[in-house]
């Protein structure tokens, strides 16, 4: 064939062959262009009649001529056989370039795609085969959508024919919510398949990622991608908008058309580089206005200046010998303009990106603490990395490590920016920045972060459940700043930040119906110097007020501002988002961001934890193998005493419902429906689940119910409406250690007894907490976290006599569990898995603590054991962000707030 | 004798090249021939067809309430708005997708005084 001509073609080369027909590259000799021909079987079209209906085929999809839309130019026989002459798309698949592309690149193509789509879509035609196999680069840059609608004319012949039952059109993994569901589709089915693509371009990875089709079936309609930013750092939050907007699994919610599409995306590269290249323009554009003039007049003797784009020469209004003077005067002043804008920095506050490295080996300890802070001056960034705080200074290249106060969390500057103030085994301290030892402030059991005011004063949260607390930054007395009013089913206030007056703080309202959820907390602010007290908005936590007049919060790693009239401390309009993908707990309300007084904004680039979770198996050795990477909220593994299932909590909102995890057949079954379902634990013998259970109406209990679901659940200990959590199912079966929360928001330690009498009695009670208790492999002891020393820590009695008491650790420690054999405790510090050898026959006795795991993934709730050991003892399993971000980097933008102030101009 | 029927109306009556969802309105019936069989659809409202004749007759599933997808090439591409066009496939629901549409014949619903 290759040397022939057919009609005006000359065939050149083969280019393909398949099932529909062989394909070559030819040219068209006529109008000398190259095209290809696409030869049909000729089996395929026997008949006079076939012929004709196929040329009527053809020529209705030829109807669509689009630049962006591979065209069809012409249908002829040839000796007896059939071919479609195509245009010859000299190129790549986007299937074969996707690898290499840069945001401006991934860009173009979606803005050609789209609109190649918004034109099949004025006529009707919805593809619904959107992938990158479809989509060809050619050469000249040009993208062309394939295959309109003839590939499979044929492939079954003339017949009537139904597809395989269960069967949709399109290609799983690209397709629509409502393809997968076989409903009715539109255009809109389009819109989510090319942002399914933009997805995978941009973030190197599908939005839906399960390991067979029904599992991504699954997810397409149920499960909402993590925002690009999550997983590519660096993504246009804009970008990362649109696009996840066009794969909202309603229709009506996705961008309603290609068109609008196209136009958003030519919005985003029209701004890309904008910000980079303004300061530049700016600094270009004045030095030329200002020498210009004076130039054109000495060359040519006229004087000519340009205003607003017109030409004034300005010989013609005044004599040449005044001329000279006036041009001297300009002259110098036009060189004096010019040394001082490059000798002054532009007024223009210029608004740089980037992200910051923390260093080679640090990774960011992200354990419910902020990880991060910066100075007021925005001269000095603070991390957590390796256990350790680091300073990095922005004259500096280098972090450096604050030597001194290992184990510290939630860091903050003074008002000054010359101390540094955190928290640390307990307590509230601070250290100069100049160097020196850290002073002791206060004692501060935990912590939910601390700020400090104007006038001298720190405002900290010093526990998980506590009001507010001040102290003088010379430390002394601690005085209560707020309230917790428990009426209004308050839990818990955290996250205290300084408003710039120095009089009224803002702060995190958590509630106590919803422990683990903070999408619905409040923020408050209070007076420091009368008490009063107010919420200016609902449904978000971590609030900060920034100098535009804003208010900053977040809400599902999402930043928002809203106007905030910071007199009446009154909101004045609506929140509008304003970054995406910031590190964030729904479980805690963390987030981590801060902004500097002078606008910088440094924030940690990753998932909402509570969100996508994977389970994961990390072996005694530190090896993670990935058990289940199904993108649900997990929570609290609990292993099966055969090790072939997992009890974990599965967060859906408010609501936290037990699932059991068969790791053979990977299938997930419901256990709990509705309600909130936490810290479930397996009886000995495997065959029950119990559980904490609290229903919509507040009634709470401890629940069992059999782990296969067979059979109804039933309730084993009334809480009479308090927080009861389970810690541990005793190894003979006859106990169940819960730790309950007391009416002044402490935890104690309480057995329910599963055989003979089964009156439950307190095992630990005091006026502090005592929680995570666990009981050792032969029932004689029973280690438990406290917090009487000040700080959290680990410590052991016996079992059940309560004789003797062994403090096993001096650094705060949470979350101890048994190794099967009793030869170890096993407990949390920081983002290390510890293991400390231990004797538990005639006494109890502790050795030396060692690092078992280095960075074991964080835990991601406010209370309850995030991880469980297998029954041989040599592997952990417990949950970790779904993207398996490690971080190692902080993202900083300089003069972030004139980009506020740009975003709300624009909306007046 | 019915398919015989129907392709004598065909034959006599005013043919359409496509007819579009939102021209059709309850009970209407719409006859459609393509390459391999006849099929007459009646519209119920609500986006569904009584649909008989073809692959229904086939299956003895006559008359089978059934929404129509749109009209296809055969391929990925489809036309929702399109109930049939001449020269393309229909394709319904439950992804039956005939052969090409050669002639489309539309029967108004009797209108009641």
């Amino acid at each position: 064939m290759i040397g022939q001509t057919i009609s005006q073609y000359k065939i050149l080369e083969k280019l393909g062959e398949g099932g529909m027909g062989v394909v070559y590259k030819a040219q068209d000799t006529k109008l000398d262009r190259f095209v290809a021909l696409k030869f049909l079987p000729p089996h395929l079209i026997a008949s006079e009649q076939e012929k004709t209906r196929f040329i009527q085929e053809a020529k209705s999809a030829s109807a669509l001529n689009h630049p962006n839309v591979c065209t069809i130019h012409d249908i002829q026989e040839h000796d007896g056989q059939m071919f479609i002459v195509m245009e010859f798309v000299d190129g790549k698949s986007l299937k074969e370039k996707k690898e290499n592309l840069g945001q401006k690149q991934i860009l173009e193509i979606g803005i050609q795609v789209a609109e190649g789509l918004a034109a099949a879509h004025e006529k009707g035609i919805v593809h619904r085969d959107i992938k990158p196999d479809n989509i060809m680069i050619r050469k000249d840059g040009i993208v062309q959508i394939m295959d309109f609608g003839l590939a499979k004319l044929y492939t079954s012949g003339n017949v009537s024919r139904l597809t395989k039952a269960g069967t949709t059109m399109g290609t799983m993994g690209y397709m629509s919510p409502e393809q997968v569901q076989g409903l009715d589709v539109d255009h809109r089915t389009d819109i989510f398949s090319l942002g399914v693509v933009l997805y995978e371009m941009l973030a190197g990875e599908s939005p839906f990622k399960g390991i067979h089709e029904t599992a991504i079936m699954y997810e397409i309609v149920n499960v909402d991608p993590a925002p690009i930013s999550t997983v590519k750092e660096g993504t246009d939050p804009e970008l990362d908008h649109i696009i996840l907007e066009c794969l909202q699994k309603e229709k009506d919610d996705r961008c309603q058309s290609a068109k609008e599409l196209a136009k958003d995306l030519r919005k985003i590269k029209k701004s890309t580089g904008h910000t980079q290249s303004r300061a530049y323009s700016v600094l270009r554009s004045s030095v030329h206005s200002s020498i210009a003039p004076a130039q054109s007049k000495v060359a040519s003797g006229s004087f000519v200046i340009e205003v607003m784009n017109r030409r004034i020469d300005l010989s013609k209004f005044f004599g040449s010998s005044v001329l000279q003077w006036v041009i001297i005067i300009l002259l110098t002043g036009a060189l004096g303009a010019t040394w001082l804008i490059l000798r002054e920095p532009s007024s223009e506050r210029i608004i740089t990106k980037f992200s910051l490295d923390i260093g080679e080996d640090n990774v960011l300890d992200i354990n419910s603490y902020p990880a991060l802070t910066i100075s007021h001056n925005g001269t000095m960034i603070v991390f957590k990395a390796n256990n350790r705080f680091y300073l990095r200074k922005m004259s500096s290249v280098e972090p450096s490590v604050i030597e001194g106060i290992e184990n510290a969390s939630s860091p903050f500057f003074s008002a000054d920016d010359k101390w540094l103030v955190f928290f640390r085994n307990g307590k509230l301290e601070k250290i100069s920045l100049t160097g020196g030892t850290p002073i002791s402030l206060a004692e501060s059991p935990d912590n939910r972060g601390g700020t400090f005011s104007k006038n001298g004063l720190i405002i900290f949260s010093p526990f998980a459940v506590s009001e507010l607390k001040m102290v003088s930054e010379d430390g002394g007395p601690v005085k209560s700043l707020t309230t917790i009013d428990t009426t209004k089913n308050e839990r818990t206030h955290r996250w205290p930040s300084c408003m710039p007056d120095g009089k009224h703080v803002l702060f995190t309202v958590g509630i106590i119906s919803s422990p683990d959820y903070y999408e619905n907390a409040t923020i408050d602010v209070v007076n420091i110097e009368t008490g009063e007290r107010k919420t200016v908005f609902r449904g978000a936590s971590n609030a900060k007020y920034i100098s535009t007049g804003h208010l900053l919060f977040s809400r599902s790693g999402v930043l928002y501002i809203v106007p905030f009239d910071a007199d009446k401390l009154e909101v004045t309009g609506q929140p509008v988002p304003v970054v995406q993908g910031v590190y964030s707990e729904i479980t805690t309300g963390i987030t981590n961001y801060v902004v500097s007084d002078n606008g910088t904004l440094i924030y940690l680039p990753g998932a909402v934890e509570g969100e996508s979770r994977k389970i994961v198996k990390i072996s005694i050795k530190g090896e993670t193998t990935v058990i289940d990477s199904g993108n649900h909220p997990y929570v609290e593994p609990k292993l099966s005493p055969d090790n072939k299932k997992i009890a974990v909590v599965i967060r859906n909102g408010e609501d936290f419902d037990i699932w059991v995890f068969d790791i053979f057949s990977r299938t997930l079954s419901k256990l709990t429906f509705g309600g909130l379902n936490r810290t479930p634990q397996w009886s000995p013998d495997g065959k029950m689940i119990a559980y904490f259970k609290r229903t919509k109406d507040g009634k709470s209990g401890v629940y069992v119910k059999p782990s296969d679901g067979s059979g109804e659940e039933r309730e084993i200990f009334d809480g009479k409406d308090i927080r009861v959590y389970l810690n541990h199912w005793s190894r003979d079966g006859k106990f169940l250690l819960v730790d309950f929360l007391t009416k002044n928001a402490q935890s104690d330690l309480l057995v329910i007894p599963l055989t003979g009498n089964k009156t439950p009695w307190k095992f630990l009670e005091s006026n502090r907490d005592e929680y995570e208790s666990t009981i050792s492999p032969n029932g004689k002891w029973v280690a438990y976290l406290t917090d009487e020393t000040g700080s959290y820590q680990i410590f052991v009695r016996s079992f059940p006599n309560k004789e003797g008491k062994w403090q096993v650790t001096s650094d705060v420690s949470e979350e101890p569990r048994w190794s099967p054999d009793g030869k170890f405790l096993y407990y949390r510090k920081s983002s290390q898995m510890m293991a400390i050898p231990v004797s538990t026959d005639a006494t109890f006795s502790a050795g030396v603590p060692i690092v078992l795991v280095k960075n074991f993934p964080s835990q991601n709730v406010d209370s309850g054991i995030s991880y469980d050991i297998s029954s041989d003892g040599k592997y952990f399993i417990t949950t970790q962000p779904a993207k398996g971000i490690t971080y190692k980097n902080i993202s900083v933008v300089l003069n972030w707030t004139e980009e506020v102030k740009d975003l709300t101009a624009a909306d007046k | 004798m019915i398919a015989a029927t129907l392709n004598s109306i065909i034959e006599c009556s005013h043919l359409f090249p496509q007819v579009r969802k939102d021209e059709l309105h309850t009970g209407d019936w719409i006859i459609i021939r393509t390459v391999k069989s006849v099929y007459t659809l009646h519209v119920i409202g609500d986006g569904l067809y009584e649909a008989s004749g073809g692959w229904f007759d086939n299956k003895g599933f006559t008359p089978m309430r059934i929404g129509v997808a749109g009209a296809t090439w055969g391929g990925s591409a489809i036309m929702p708005h399109v109930l049939a066009a001449c020269g393309m496939r229909i394709e319904f629901r439950n992804r039956l997708i005939t052969s090409s549409v050669q002639k489309i014949v539309i029967v108004p619903q009797c209108k009641q005084n």
